[in-house]
């Protein structure tokens, strides 16, 4: 049901008395933002429904609060599918939630990540006014990209009323193959395979290299063949394990984002990404080479949050000036620091 | 004029070509929309980093507005000089710095042309997939700047969705890296917002851009339809079966003759509407492929069928498509292309608008259209040197991109605002959302040097302007007929 007036009233409320407002769904990534204390979470959870469905434009329109597994569903009774995967930390989680975490799951470097999938939006801005930029179609470059600039933006710039999302046809085959090895091992493979025709997901997980084949069933048995010895078809069980991150571990996760051949860190827990995305856990902010990638905080463990703090270079200084220029009260809460405090 | 003081400013640069003759200087007066043209009172041509920041500081500290510019081939004057501003060519920035076979990537300076990308990479199995139809001679920095399209993005995306990294310069020449070294970067994504801005934002120095293999077996679907509301339906039905064409393409009536005379593609002269359906990936999928594809078009009323496998018939069926521009341009002394993109399912309504506008106007329109993403390009048929038909000519591009607007569409799907459509953003987008474009080009560039007057209308040139406010669909009085 359309709760774009009450949300909005809910936010000018929570300005006209200086509250900071926290953007939010059903919560099921609370935890991304480490220390959001002092604000009023202002919840989409109810705002869902679906608003336009044209498979053959390959353009689905939704409220943000509308759950990620009724557009799955929606989806694939069409027999299509939102290519980016983002992770599912419950069954709960919304639309919504996904763009404004950004996070995509292990098929990222081969389709690309959710905001390569959003085509438009509409919001509640800081101001409490609410706008649309993007719109419900493929190719659109009227007016600066707001619409992009809010996926992963953890709802800093505004609150998210309606996504209208890029789809694809589901693939015929979906197929799973697993090769228990080393790490290191792993990360060889990767970089061999990285070629490979309908390769959609390539990680590493409890000793196992998982990669996923996405195409016809026609062109698997070249893919099959392609293969380094000792891969044998599993279930898809591991690979959602990583996408969820169930991840047992101990002290803090942290995400190491760098380049596929960089050397492999003792505090693996797992490589998704084709070894672009690393796991690590660690109470204290795992060091790594200069240049190699970059740390951020993703979610406690049992032991103290760790110090963290804002990125202070001058890319971070200009994302600063753009939510500064965006929200000049300060209005809704700010981008979490996720760097290691120096 | 720029003062005497910045001209010797400048003239102190080290690797910095001034470009003061006015017949040199005349090459840059305009873009590829050639209606709008400004002799730039100075041309810069860097041919360092290091020289083009000592530019940027020397405009920034005497408040001299800047507008870079690639090859000047982009179609909505986003590269137009300016009257009292300096045109910084970035044309001498052509190297290939890194091409990495194993991460799949190429480190290129902006002025690299797009095709030169795919040129240098295809010995190591490689390819750029977006490509302009200017691409022989568009740069990539150009490119990042419109967020620039092509044939191909129905399966592989825009610009956007290609790019890893970019390094780019602020009007006061601080340099930052965008992107960082994996696929994803903490803090508000800058690396999306610098696609499509249009040279307001930063100047690209340098991008990384993702490659792909070269698919292992290539086909062209060619289909002719009697009326083109059923070569529409035959695009909706191809997708429907879930196909994802690496391309799919139509061009009505008028488009197909223009391009038939001037290539000799072999496209069949009896039909309404042309359908070209390109079909990649290994070579046992590619031969299902085709299959279901034929089936769902013959299915659709397809009169005539032909595939072309090997590359050379692929090759004249694309040359026609490829070179619908120029050869509607042999029919017309002059044209004016147009770029709306609209929801499919409104394709002939929007035909139908648009042939109406044409006779009101009376003025020939010839329609070339990315089908698969509903990017629409009307080539209005005009001669500019009779100045009654260039106003009807600008009038007519007007309303059509009135009529994309009232089928919840955009005024522009690939090839920017720019000077061109500036006006029209006063219709798509509500002063608050204009002020949130404002607001971030603040952010990015506090004094307004970077391309000033494009892309981005103040709220007094909308008011000037008057434009009703249309968005998504809903006008206030949406019985009255608005032709």
């Amino acid at each position: 049901m359309d709760q774009s007036d009450a949300l909005q009233r809910v936010v000018r409320a929570a300005l006209s008395q200086n509250q900071v407002v926290q953007p939010g769904g059903v919560g099921t990534k609370g935890f991304l933002h480490p220390a959001a204390a002092d604000t009023v979470l202002v919840s989409t959870a109810d705002h869902e429904g679906i608003l336009h469905y044209h498979p053959d434009e390959l353009v689905i329109r939704v409220r943000s609060g509308t759950r990620l597994i009724d557009l799955h569903k929606t989806l694939r009774e069409a027999g299509q599918y939102l290519p980016c995967e983002p992770p599912r930390f419950g069954s709960g989680g919304t639309v919504g939630g996904m763009v404004a975490a950004g996070l995509a799951g292990p098929s990222r470097p081969y389709v690309g990540g959710v905001r390569d999938y959003v085509l438009g939006m509409r919001l509640i801005l800081p101001s409490g006014e609410i706008a649309a930029f993007g719109g419900d179609v493929l190719k659109n470059v009227a007016g600066y990209d707001i619409t992009r600039l809010n996926v992963g933006a953890r709802g800093s710039l505004g609150l998210i009323l309606e996504v209208a999302l890029k789809v694809l046809p589901l693939p015929e085959v979906e197929q799973v193959y697993g090769l228990a090895c080393d790490a290191r091992l792993a990360q060889q493979h990767m970089l061999q395979q990285r070629r490979l025709a309908g390769l959609s997901a390539s990680a590493y997980f409890e000793d196992e290299l998982l990669v996923r084949y996405h195409g016809s069933a026609q062109a698997k048995p070249a893919f099959e063949q392609a293969l380094a010895p000792g891969f044998a078809p599993v279930s898809n069980a591991s690979l959602v394990m990583v996408r969820d991150l169930s991840f047992a571990h101990v002290g803090n996760l942290w995400r190491w984002d760098g380049a596929v051949d960089a050397p492999i860190s003792e505090q693996l827990v797992a490589m998704d990404w084709g070894g672009a995305l690393r796991w690590l856990a660690a109470e204290q902010a795992p060091v790594i080479a200069a240049d190699s990638g970059v740390i951020t905080w993703f979610k406690s463990g049992k032991g103290p949050l760790p110090a963290l703090s804002q990125r202070a270079d001058g890319v971070g200084r200009l994302q600063q000036r753009v939510k500064a220029a965006l929200d000049p009260n300060g209005a809704f809460i700010g981008y979490p620091g996720l760097r290691p405090a120096l | 004029m720029l003062s005497a003081s910045i001209t010797s400013s400048l003239r102190q640069i080290d690797d910095l070509e001034l470009i003061e003759d006015p017949s040199r200087r005349k090459v840059y007066e305009s873009d590829g929309l050639t209606a709008i043209a400004q002799m730039p009172p100075l041309v810069v041509l860097p041919n360092s980093l290091q020289a083009l920041q000592e530019t940027l500081r020397v405009c920034h500290d005497h408040g001299v507005p800047m507008v870079a510019r690639g090859a000047g081939t982009g179609l909505s004057g986003g590269a137009t000089p300016l009257a009292e501003g300096l045109l910084i060519g970035l044309a001498k920035f052509n190297r290939i710095l890194e091409i990495d076979p194993i991460k799949m990537t190429a480190r290129v300076e902006p002025g690299v042309t797009n095709l030169a990308i795919s040129k240098a990479v295809v010995s190591a199995g490689l390819f750029y997939a977006p490509d302009p139809s200017s691409q022989i001679a568009c740069t990539i920095g150009g490119n990042v700047a419109e967020n620039s399209g092509g044939v191909h993005c129905l399966k592989y995306g825009l610009t956007l969705h290609n790019v890893c990294a970019l390094k780019i310069m602020l009007a006061d020449g601080e340099v930052l890296s965008l992107g960082g070294t994996g696929l994803w970067d903490d803090g508000l994504d800058l690396l999306a917002l610098l696609h499509g801005s249009e040279g307001l934002l930063g100047v690209v120095i340098e991008v990384t851009v993702a490659l792909r293999p070269v698919p292992e077996a290539v086909t062209v679907l060619m289909a002719g339809f009697s009326d083109t509301a059923a070569a529409a339906n035959a695009v909706s039905a191809v997708i429907q079966a879930g196909v994802l064409p690496a391309g799919l393409e139509m061009m009505d009536r008028l488009a197909i003759q223009a391009a038939e005379d001037f290539v000799h593609a072999g496209y069949p002269l009896d039909a309404e509407a042309l359908l070209l359906c390109e079909l990649d990936g290994s070579g046992a999928e590619i031969r299902a492929l085709t299959q279901t594809v034929q089936t769902v078009l013959q299915a659709a009323g397809a009169q005539s069928l032909v595939e072309a496998s090997d590359a050379a018939a692929r090759a004249r069926l694309w040359l026609g498509r490829k070179a619908a521009f120029p050869a509607v341009g042999r029919i017309a002394p002059d044209y004016y292309c147009m770029d709306g993109t609209i929801p499919r399912r409104h394709l002939a309504e929007v035909l139908a608008a648009i042939a109406e506008r044409s006779a009101h106007y009376g003025l020939p329109v010839a329609n070339v259209f990315h089908a698969g993403d509903g990017n629409l390009h009307p080539l209005i048929l005009y001669d500019a040197n009779d100045s009654d038909q260039f106003q009807r000519a600008e009038a007519f591009g007007a309303d059509v991109l009135a009529v994309c607007l009232r089928f919840g569409g955009t005024i522009t799907g690939e090839h920017g605002v720019g000077l061109e459509k500036i006006d029209q953003m006063c219709a798509q987008f509500t002063a608050l959302e204009l002020a949130v474009f404002q607001a971030v080009k603040a952010a990015f560039d506090p004094s307004g040097l970077l391309n000033p007057g494009k892309a981005i209308p103040t709220l007094n040139r909308c008011a000037e302007f008057g434009a009703m406010h249309v968005h998504q669909g809903a006008e206030s009085h949406p019985t009255l007929p608005r032709f």
